[in-house]
C-alpha cells in the first residue's frame, strides 16, 4: 500500500518537476521583461551558492560563514582572467572554479578539525581576511573602486546583452549544480555525509575517514561558489570588494538553513524565494537584510529542521 | 612615535577588552558564543547618540540610560534566541544568535541610517603634552573606566556571593544546580553584565573613533570573539589579555608593516592559534577535538 | 603470539588515573570477558584501543604491530570493530546504510562516475547493498533493511550497532554492554550470536556486567578495580578469587 502511494507520489513529483522545468525553459519567450528576468538570473546565482552550502551546511553539518569569500575568489578570479589575460568567460569559468576550490580545500584542512564556534569564527576571519586582501592589494584588484569593464560572456560572435542568453546560462549551470548534489547523494558519498553528521564518532570506529569527506565537501562547496562568483563577475561587468562580504555569507547561510540543512530541493527552493521576495515586494527592500536576519531566527525558534525536513536528502527516497 | 603607539593600544585594548569580557563571561557560564553581543552593544552606543545629539542630554547624563538600553536589549535577545533553545544541539544557538546579530545589525541601519554618525566625546578637555607625547584626557578616562570596571568584575566573581554561583556553574551546571544555583538565572546574570560592560563599551567605541556606524557591530563582534579565542574561552584574564595583544598586534602593525595589516593580524593570530590548538586556549572534550 | 596485546597501560583524566599498569592479552578465536565494578576503567580500555583517547603511558599491539598514533579509522579498518554502551546509530539512515558506512572499506565506488550515470557506478551500489543485505541477514534483520535505525527498537538497534561492526570484516569484535537493558530471554539469543561470531573466526573482547552472560560464554575473565587489574583466569577461577568478591562488595551481581 505505501509502496503505490509511494510511486504515486514519485508521478506527482515527476510531473511536477517536468512541469517545472518547461516553465523555467519558456520563461524568458513568454516574460520579456528585462527587470523580471534580472531577478531570475540574481535567483540562480544564489541557487547555485545555497546548493553549494549545503554541501558544508546541511550535508556534513558545519556551519560555514565563508561562502561569499568564495563567491569573491571566484569573480576576482575570472574578472581579472578576462581583463589581463583576454581569456573568454568560457575558460575562465571552469579555473575560477578550481581556483576557489583549492581555498575551499585549504581552508578545510585545518577547519574541519575545530568546533563549531571555532569554525563559525575562522569561516568568518577567513572571509573578512579574502575581503581586506580585495580591498588593499590595490596593484591587482584595484582596491575599492573594483573592476569595471569585465568582457560579457561571448558565443562566436555572438555578445551576451540582455538578459535572455544569460538567464538560460545560470539556469544551466545552476541544473547541472543541483543535478551533481543529487547525484552525489545517491552514492556512497552522500550517506556518509549523513553518518558523518549524525554521529562521527561512530562513523569513524566504522572505518571512515572522516576528515577526507569534510575537505571534500568544503571543496566543492568552494568550487560552487567559484563558479557562481564566475558567472557573477561577466554578467554584473563591474565588481568591487562590498559585495562579498560576512552579511553576504550570512545570507546564504540563511537560505541553507531555511530549505532545511541537508535538502538540496529545500536550498534550490528557499534560495530562489530569499532572492525574489525582497525584489517583488518593494517595502521589504529596504529592511532585505533584517527580513533575512529575522528568518533565521524564526526558523529556529519554531522549526529547527527547516522547511524541507522529509528525508536528509529530499529529492530522491524512491523506496 | 612608539610611546604614542603604546598609548593608542592601551586604549584601543581597554576597548576591546570590555567588549571581549561580555563573551567569556556568556561562555563561560553557559558554554555558548553569543554571536549577536556585537549587535547589543553597538545597539546601546547608538541610544546614548540619540539621547545626547537628539534630546540634548550631555553623554555623563546619557551613558546609564544607555547602558540600562543596552542591558534590555541583551536580555531580550537571550530570552528570544538562547533560551528556547537550550535544549536543541549549540549548533541552534550558535545560528539562531548570527541571525540576531544580522537582524540587529540591520534594525539599526534602518533605524539610524546607513551612514557614520557622529559620537560625543565623553570629554572634550585638551590633551596633556608631555615632551612630543599626546595624551587626550579621553585616552586616561577610557583607560581608567576600564581597569575600574575590571577591578570590580573581579571583586564581583571572586568575593561575592554571586560570584560565586556564577564560577560554580561555570565549572559544573548540574552540579551547581543541585546546590540550588539555577544554571539558566546565572545565564540571566551574565548577560545582564555582559551587555552592561559591552554598552559601556560600546561607548567608548563611539567615542573614541568620534563616530558609529552599522558594520560597528560585526567588527566588534569580531575583535572581542577574537580576543576570547587567543586569551582563552571563558577566562576572563584571558579576555583582557587577548584584548589588549589585538590593540598592540594592530597598533603596530599599522605603524610599522601597512596600513592593510591591521585587521589581517587579528584574524590570522586567531586562526593560527585555532591551528596549533584546534579546540581552543579553553580546551575541550575529546569528541570535539579529534577530525 | 596474542591477537591482542596490552601493555602497562595507564591513563588519567585531569590528575585522576583512570587505567594504572594495565596488561593483558586477548587470543586469536577466544571469548574473553572485562569485568569490574562501575568505575573500573573498563569502557576506557575500549576506548584506548579504537584510538578515541591516547593513552598516557603503555602500549597496545594488535597482530604484533602497535596501534599508538593511529587514527580511528584506520584502526578500525585494521580489523578492530566495535559497539558503544549507550548505541550510536546513525539515526536519520535507514538499517541498510547503516551497514553499508562499514563497507566503505571494503567496496570501491566513484563519485563522477555516478554523476555520469556510468554503469559500473549502478552496480558498484548494488553490490554495497547486496552485500550489507547479508550482514542484516546474518543478524535477523532482514525484515528490518529500509527502517531508519531511530525507529528500531532497542533490541533491533543493539543487533544493528553489531551488524554494522561485523560489516568491517574485523578480526577483533569489542562489545562494551551488549546486553545492557535486555530482558533474559534476549540476552540467551545473544549468547548464542556471540559464540556464533566465534565460529566465524572473530575473536571476541567483552565488557560486560550481566555475570550469567559473562559465566556462560567466556574463555577467560580479567576483572577491573578502580583502574587495577585485579584477577584474571577462568569464569569459575575468577569467581571465587576472593579479591573479586572483595571488589564486588556492595553490588549485588555475582
Amino acid at each position: 500500500m505505501s509502496a503505490i502511494l509511494s510511486r504515486t507520489g514519485n508521478k506527482t513529483k515527476t510531473a511536477l518537476g517536468l512541469g517545472l522545468a518547461a516553465a523555467l525553459l519558456i520563461l524568458p519567450l513568454v516574460i520579456r521583461d528585462e527587470y523580471i528576468l534580472r531577478i531570475c538570473v540574481r535567483a540562480g546565482i544564489y541557487v547555485l551558492l545555497a546548493v553549494g552550502l549545503n554541501f558544508v551546511a546541511g550535508f556534513t553539518g558545519m556551519l560555514s560563514c565563508a561562502q561569499a569569500a568564495f563567491f569573491g575568489l571566484g569573480a576576482y578570479c575570472s574578472a581579472l582572467l578576462s581583463l589581463n589575460l583576454g581569456l573568454s568567460f568560457w575558460v575562465a569559468m571552469p579555473i575560477s572554479g578550481l581556483f576557489a576550490g583549492i581555498f575551499g580545500f585549504l581552508l578545510g584542512l585545518p577547519a574541519i578539525r575545530l568546533a563549531h564556534f571555532y569554525l563559525v569564527m575562522v569561516t568568518i576571519a577567513f572571509g573578512e581576511i579574502v575581503g581586506l586582501v580585495f580591498l588593499n592589494w590595490e596593484s591587482l584588484t584595484k582596491g575599492p573602486f573594483g573592476l569595471p569593464g569585465i568582457p560579457p560572456p561571448q558565443i562566436g560572435s555572438y555578445v551576451y546583452v540582455d538578459n535572455t542568453p544569460y538567464y538560460y546560462t545560470i539556469l544551466a549551470l545552476a541544473a547541472v549544480g543541483v543535478y551533481v548534489a543529487w547525484r552525489v547523494t545517491q552514492t556512497q558519498m552522500g550517506k556518509l555525509f549523513i553518518a558523518l553528521k549524525d554521529d562521527q564518532l561512530a562513523a569513524e570506529a566504522s572505518g571512515v575517514p572522516v576528515s577526507r569527506y569534510k575537505i571534500t565537501a568544503f571543496t566543492l562547496s568552494a568550487v560552487y561558489a567559484g563558479v557562481a562568483g564566475s558567472f557573477f563577475a561577466h554578467y554584473m561587468t563591474f565588481i568591487s570588494p562590498g559585495t562579498f562580504s560576512t552579511n553576504e555569507s550570512i545570507m546564504i547561510l540563511a537560505m541553507v538553513v531555511l530549505g532545511g540543512m541537508g535538502s538540496i530541493t529545500g536550498s534550490v527552493i528557499s534560495a530562489a524565494v530569499l532572492t525574489i521576495i525582497p525584489e517583488a515586494m518593494r517595502f521589504i527592500q529596504d529592511y532585505r537584510m533584517m527580513f533575512f536576519g529575522g528568518i533565521i531566527v524564526a526558523i529556529m525558534l519554531f522549526k529547527p529542521e527547516g522547511l524541507m525536513s522529509k528525508g536528509r536528502y529530499a529529492l530522491k527516497r524512491e523506496t | 612615535m612608539f610611546a604614542q603607539q603604546i598609548i593608542n593600544s592601551l586604549v584601543l585594548g581597554s576597548i576591546y577588552t570590555l567588549i571581549a569580557l561580555g563573551f567569556t563571561l556568556i561562555f563561560g557560564v553557559a558554554k555558548l558564543l553569543h554571536m549577536a553581543h556585537g549587535g547589543v552593544l553597538l545597539f546601546g552606543a547608538y541610544v546614548a547618540m540619540t539621547l545626547t545629539s537628539g534630546l540634548g542630554f550631555s553623554l555623563a547624563a546619557a551613558a546609564p540610560i544607555a547602558i540600562a538600553a543596552t542591558i534590555v536589549v541583551g536580555v531580550l535577545v537571550e530570552r528570544i534566541t538562547i533560551t528556547p533553545l537550550r535544549t536543541y544541539p549549540p549548533i541552534a544557538i550558535l545560528i539562531a544568535t548570527l541571525g540576531m546579530s544580522f537582524f540587529l545589525e540591520s534594525a539599526i541601519e534602518n533605524i539610524w541610517g546607513a551612514e557614520r554618525l557622529s559620537f560625543p566625546s565623553f570629554l572634550e578637555s585638551p590633551a596633556i603634552s608631555l615632551d612630543k607625547l599626546q595624551v587626550a584626557w579621553l585616552d586616561v578616562f577610557i583607560v581608567g573606566v576600564t581597569v575600574g570596571l575590571i577591578l570590580a568584575l573581579q571583586i564581583l566573581v571572586k568575593k561575592t556571593q554571586l560570584g560565586r554561583a556564577i564560577r560554580a556553574t561555570a565549572e559544573n551546571p548540574h552540579a551547581a544546580e543541585l546546590m540550588g544555583v539555577k544554571a539558566s538565572r546565572m545565564l540571566t546574570i551574565v548577560i545582564i553584565i555582559g551587555s552592561a560592560l559591552g554598552g559601556v563599551g560600546g561607548m567608548m567605541m563611539g567615542s573614541y573613533y568620534g563616530s558609529l556606524s552599522p558594520p560597528m557591530a560585526m567588527a566588534a563582534l569580531l575583535k572581542g570573539v577574537t580576543a576570547v579565542i587567543l586569551g582563552g574561552m571563558g577566562s576572563v584574564p584571558g579576555a583582557i589579555v587577548g584584548g589588549f595583544f589585538i590593540a598592540f598586534s594592530e597598533n603596530f602593525g599599522v605603524a610599522y608593516v601597512s596600513s592593510a595589516f591591521r585587521d589581517v593580524s587579528a584574524f590570522s593570530a586567531m586562526i593560527l592559534i585555532l591551528l596549533i590548538r584546534p579546540a581552543g586556549m579553553f580546551g575541550s572534550t575529546v569528541l570535539e577535538r579529534r577530525g | 603470539m596474542s591477537l591482542l596485546e596490552i601493555q602497562d597501560l595507564t591513563m588519567t583524566f585531569g590528575g585522576l588515573r583512570a587505567l594504572d599498569q594495565v596488561s593483558l592479552n586477548v587470543e586469536e578465536g577466544e571469548i574473553v570477558s572485562l569485568i569490574g565494578p562501575n568505575g573500573a576503567g573498563k569502557t576506557t580500555v575500549f576506548n584506548i584501543i579504537s584510538g578515541i583517547y591516547n593513552p598516557a603511558a603503555g602500549r597496545i599491539l594488535f597482530c604484533d604491530r602497535p596501534l599508538h598514533g593511529q587514527p580511528m579509522w584506520k584502526i578500525a579498518r585494521s580489523g578492530i570493530g566495535r559497539t558503544f554502551q549507550n548505541i550510536r546509530l546513525f539515526s536519520s539512515l535507514t538499517a541498510l546504510e547503516n551497514v553499508r558506512i562499514s563497507l566503505t572499506a571494503h567496496l570501491r565506488y566513484s563519485v563522477l562516475g555516478s554523476v555520469l550515470l556510468l554503469r559500473s557506478s549502478r552496480t558498484a551500489e548494488k553490490r554495497f547493498d547486496s552485500r550489507a543485505r547479508e550482514v542484516l541477514d546474518l543478524m535477523g534483520l532482514e525484515q528490518r533493511t529500509e527502517t531508519v535505525a531511530s525507529s528500531l527498537t532497542y533490541g533491533q538497534q543493539r543487533r544493528l550497532e553489531m551488524a554494522r561492526a561485523l560489516a568491517l570484516e574485523p578480526k577483533l569484535l569489542l562489545l562494551d554492554e551488549p546486553s545492557a537493558g535486555m530482558p533474559t530471554h534476549e540476552t540467551l539469543e545473544l549468547m548464542e550470536t556471540v559464540k556464533g561470531f566465534r565460529e566465524r573466526g572473530i575473536t571476541i573482547f567483552l565488557v560486560e556486567h550481566d555475570m550469567k552472560m559473562v559465566m556462560g560464554i567466556s574463555d577467560r575473565v580479567v576483572v577491573l578495580d578502580n583502574g587495577i587489574k585485579i584477577a584474571e583466569g577462568t569464569p569459575d577461577g575468577v569467581r571465587n578469587n576472593p579479591e573479586v568478591i572483595r571488589a564486588y562488595l556492595g553490588e549485588e551481581d555475582l
